[in-house]
C-alpha cells in the first residue's frame, strides 16, 4: 500500500492506495504516530484508493480513532467506497467515526 | 690553438672522472705527454733554432692528443652508457624490491583477511546455529501454543438432533479464529464462531480471551446478553485490539437464536432448496468500542428437518480468487447452494468447501485463518 501525508494548516491529511491489510498496518502506524508526535491534530484519510481493507487494518483505524478522540481531535474517513465501505458499514464503525462514503 | 683546447678539454675531463681511474691515467699519461713536448720545443728553439724540428715534434704531439682524447671521448661513451645500464639496472632492482614489498604486504592482507573471513564465517554459523535453534524453540512453543488453543475450543460430538462438521485451518500454525460448541443438559447447542483481528501470535491469545469469557456466561443466556457480557469483558482488557463472532443457541426444537458482532452472517441451506442468510444486521466487534456501545440485537430462525447451517471466518469469504476477486459472502451462499435441499449432512457441506476452496487458499499469497462449521438438524442417521 501507498501512503501520501501532509499536515496542512490545521489537520493531518493522509491518502492511501492500495490494499490496506495487516502487511501495511506497521508502516501506517510507524508514520502517523511520527506525525503525531510532532504535533498533534485531526486526521483525514482519504480511502478513495483503497480496494481492500482487513481486520488488522480497521484496527488501526479504530486505535488512531481512540487516540485522537481521548486527545480532543478528529478522525474522518473520505472517498470510501467498495469493500471498505461494506466493512465499515457492516462493523458499524460509521456509527462512531465519520465517513464519507464517495459518491 | 687546437693543443690549446684539447689541453683545456683534458684539464676539465681529468677533474670531471670521478672514480674513472683507467681514463684519468690516460688523460694524465696525455697531458704529461704535451708537457713533455712542449718543454722539449722550448728547449729545441731556443737552444738549436730549428724551426722544422719544431712543426714536426708540435705534428706529432697534436697526433697524440686528438689520438688519447677521441679515446676519451670514447671512454666517456662507454662511461655513460654504462651509468646508463646502473641506472636502468637499479630501477630493475628497486621495482623488483618494491614488488617483492607489495608481494609480502599482499600475502600478509591475504592472511589478515582470510582469517577474518574464518572468524566470521565463525561467527556466522554460530549465529545460524543460534537462530537455528531459536526457530525451534519457537516452533515448539508455537505447537504447544497450538495445542493449547484448540483445547480451549470444545466441540461436541454429534448428538441428536444435532450433527456437526468443521474445518479450522490456521494460516501459521495458531490462529486468530476460533470454534466453539457446547450441548446444555436439555439439548441445546451453544455455537460460537470468533475471530480476533490479524492473525498473529497476539490474535490467537485473544481468542483464548474470549473462550474464557464465554465459558464463563451460562449456557442458558441469550446470545444478545452474552455478547453483552463478552464485550464488557474485552473491554475490561483494554488490549486495543477486536474480536468478531456470532453467537448461536440452538433448542433442540430447531428454534434459533443467534446474535451477531461483526462477523460474516450464517448461511442457512434449507431442506427445501432455499438458501438464507442470517445476522446480516451486524452488531459492533468485540472489544472494538467501549461498553456504552454493547447492545445487540437478537434474531430468531426455526429450523427444519434436514437444514444446514453454515458459520464461517472472513478468511473464506474474502478468499481472493484466480480472477483477482473476492469470494464474498453471496459468492459463498450461491457456492454451497447445490448442498441445499440434496439431504446432505454437514459433512457433505464442508467437503464442498474443501473441495472448492483449498487448494485456491493453500496457494493464496495473504491467506487468512479459516474456521467453518456446519451444524446439521434432525439429518437422517447415516447421512454425512
Amino acid at each position: 500500500m501507498e501512503l501520501m501525508l501532509e499536515r496542512a494548516s490545521e489537520q493531518i491529511e493522509v491518502a492511501l492506495k492500495g490494499d490496506f491489510d495487516a502487511s501495511s498496518t506497521a508502516a501506517f502506524k510507524a508514520q502517523l504516530d511520527e506525525t503525531l508526535a510532532a504535533e498533534l491534530a485531526s486526521c483525514v484519510v482519504d480511502m478513495g484508493g483503497v480496494e481492500f481493507i482487513d481486520s488488522s487494518a480497521i484496527g488501526e483505524l479504530v486505535a488512531l480513532f481512540k487516540r485522537l478522540d481521548a486527545e480532543g481531535q478528529n478522525l474522518r474517513l473520505v472517498n470510501v467506497r467498495g469493500q471498505p465501505a461494506e466493512m465499515f458499514q457492516f462493523l458499524r464503525i460509521d456509527k462512531v467515526i465519520p465517513i464519507e462514503v464517495a459518491g | 690553438m687546437l693543443l690549446d683546447a684539447a689541453t683545456v678539454y683534458l684539464l676539465f675531463r681529468l677533474f670531471a672522472l670521478n672514480e674513472q681511474w683507467p681514463a684519468r691515467i690516460l688523460v694524465g699519461g696525455a697531458l704529461l705527454a704535451v708537457g713533455l713536448r712542449e718543454a722539449a720545443l722550448w728547449y729545441a728553439v731556443t737552444n738549436t733554432g730549428q724551426p722544422a724540428a719544431e712543426y714536426a715534434a708540435l705534428f706529432a704531439t697534436t697526433h697524440a692528443v686528438v689520438a688519447n682524447l677521441l679515446f676519451v671521448i670514447a671512454l666517456d661513451v662507454l662511461y655513460a652508457t654504462q651509468r646508463r645500464f646502473d641506472v636502468l639496472t637499479d630501477a630493475g632492482r628497486l621495482t623488483e624490491e618494491l614488488l617483492r614489498e607489495e608481494n609480502r604486504d599482499l600475502e600478509a592482507k591475504i592472511a589478515t583477511s582470510a582469517s577474518a573471513l574464518e572468524i566470521e564465517r565463525a561467527e556466522a554459523e554460530v549465529a545460524v546455529k543460534k537462530a537455528s535453534a531459536l526457530y525451534a524453540d519457537q516452533r515448539t512453543q508455537l505447537e504447544l501454543a497450538a495445542k493449547l488453543q484448540t483445547a480451549t475450543m470444545t466441540m461436541c460430538e454429534d448428538t441428536p438432533p444435532w450433527s456437526f462438521a468443521s474445518w479450522f485451518e490456521p494460516a501459521n500454525q495458531i490462529s486468530g479464529d476460533m470454534l466453539r460448541t457446547e450441548l446444555t443438559e436439555d439439548g441445546a447447542a451453544r455455537v460460537f464462531v470468533g475471530d480476533a483481528m490479524g492473525h498473529s501470535v497476539s490474535s490467537a491469545m485473544l481468542t483464548m480471551l474470549v473462550s474464557a469469557a464465554l465459558e464463563q456466561i451460562e449456557l442458558d443466556v441469550s446470545p444478545a446478553q452474552a455478547l453483552e457480557r463478552m464485550n464488557a469483558a474485552m473491554n475490561s482488557h483494554n488490549t486495543g485490539m477486536y474480536v468478531t463472532g456470532q453467537l448461536l443457541l440452538m433448542h433442540p426444537d430447531g428454534r434459533v437464536l443467534l446474535s451477531n458482532a461483526g462477523h460474516p452472517p450464517a448461511i442457512l441451506l434449507r431442506a427445501d432448496g432455499t438458501v438464507e442468510m442470517l445476522g446480516e444486521e451486524g452488531g459492533f466487534a468485540l472489544g472494538m468500542f467501549g461498553v456504552q456501545l454493547s447492545s445487540y440485537s437478537e434474531a430468531e430462525v426455526q429450523l427444519r428437518a434436514g437444514d444446514l447451517l453454515l458459520l464461517s471466518t472472513d478468511g473464506i469469504s474474502e478468499l481472493q480468487l484466480a480472477d483477482g476477486s473476492r469470494l464474498g459472502d453471496a459468492g459463498l451462499a450461491a457456492m454451497l447452494a447445490p448442498v441445499a435441499g440434496a439431504g446432505n449432512g454437514p459433512g457433505v457441506l464442508i467437503g464442498l468447501l474443501r473441495e472448492q476452496l483449498e487448494a485456491r487458499w493453500r496457494e493464496s499469497a495473504d491467506k487468512d485463518d479459516i474456521a467453518a462449521l456446519a451444524v446439521g438438524w434432525k439429518v437422517a442417521e447415516g447421512v454425512a
